[in-house]
């Protein structure tokens, strides 16, 4: 039981980390009102960094080997070359 | 010895596997497999939303505005203290308090069937204002709008699915817990789960902001 109460005190700090960045979700369009296309951006900015948090901490990829970071590492890689293959053939098309 | 399953190396040395359905490492690197073609699946849909919205910026935009900011928010929330509990449920019971973790599990199964309730409103509100794919009142709007909504209700459809398996998986973890197939010394099958949840919260993260905020 003595090593409970740091991953629960882990665990809630990331829980507020979290719905701090929520409520900048919510407040980021009224605090600084864009057109659709950049809103969407910085949206997308503040979702990166709640994918991190809840993939390094609620996942454990922090703590994962080498090899199981590698493996999701490569799959995002790959999601990411098909994005960028396909987004510029669009910008450019 | 006589009793364990045995594996061979290229030497052909017989190597005794003490148990096939306790490999923690494999389970969880099985799931992983299982996550990504998840998120090759979604990031599919997500690449062709980005694609729309950048074709169909403005129509997007105000398309987004339609939707209802609060509730989508209040179920952004909802998902997101879901992850706490069920990651929380997980750590009980590895600790031998399977009371709290059987708490906890049933917790996280209400907030998943409310976050469900709140989506099925938003969608029945949609479709009594005829806003749905192949409706007349929709397919007299604009192209964009017609693609926005379209892509609203395949992810948002799509992601209530998984939300639906995930209740179900939470049903057959409390089951397990009662039979004693999840136990303080072995959780990886509710470990596997709260990984799943996880990962429906994150398709959750990027679908929010996407829909709801970028015409606010």
């Amino acid at each position: 039981m003595q090593h409970s109460a740091p991953d629960i005190a882990l665990y809630t700090k990331v829980l507020a980390g979290l719905l701090l960045l929520t409520l900048l979700t919510f407040v980021q369009p009224s605090l600084y009102h864009m057109t659709p296309g950049k809103t969407a951006v910085v949206q997308l900015v503040i979702a990166v960094m709640k994918i991190a948090l809840v993939g390094a901490f609620y996942m454990h990829l922090r703590r994962e080997t080498a090899y199981l970071k590698g493996y999701v590492l490569l799959a995002f890689g790959i999601l990411m070359i098909f994005f960028l293959l396909v987004g510029t053939d669009v910008v450019h098309s | 010895m006589s009793e364990h399953e045995m594996a061979y190396d290229r030497q052909g040395h017989p190597h005794p596997v003490p148990d096939f359905h306790d490999d923690y490492g494999g389970e969880k690197f099985g799931l992983w497999v299982f996550l990504m073609t998840e998120a090759m699946m979604f990031g599919a849909l997500f690449l062709l939303f980005f694609i729309n919205l950048y074709r169909h910026t403005g129509a997007f935009g105000a398309a987004s505005a339609d939707l209802n900011v609060w509730l989508g928010g209040t179920n952004t929330v909802i998902l997101l203290v879901s992850t706490y509990t069920m990651g929380l449920a997980t750590l009980m019971m590895r600790r031998g308090r399977t009371g709290a973790s059987k708490r906890l599990l049933w917790g996280t199964a209400v907030m998943a069937a409310v976050f469900l309730g709140i989506k099925a409103f938003e969608w029945s509100v949609d479709i009594h204002h005829g806003i749905y794919p192949g409706s007349g009142i929709l397919d007299a709007r604009d192209d964009g709008t017609i693609l926005f909504f379209g892509l609203y209700f395949v992810m948002t459809g799509l992601h209530g699915l998984h939300v639906i398996a995930g209740i179900a998986l939470m049903a057959w973890v409390l089951l397990l817990i009662r039979s004693g197939g999840v136990r303080p010394d072995h959780t990886i099958v509710m470990k596997n789960v709260t990984l799943y949840w996880d990962f429906v919260h994150l398709v959750w993260i990027v679908l929010f902001p996407m829909f709801y905020m970028i015409g606010a």
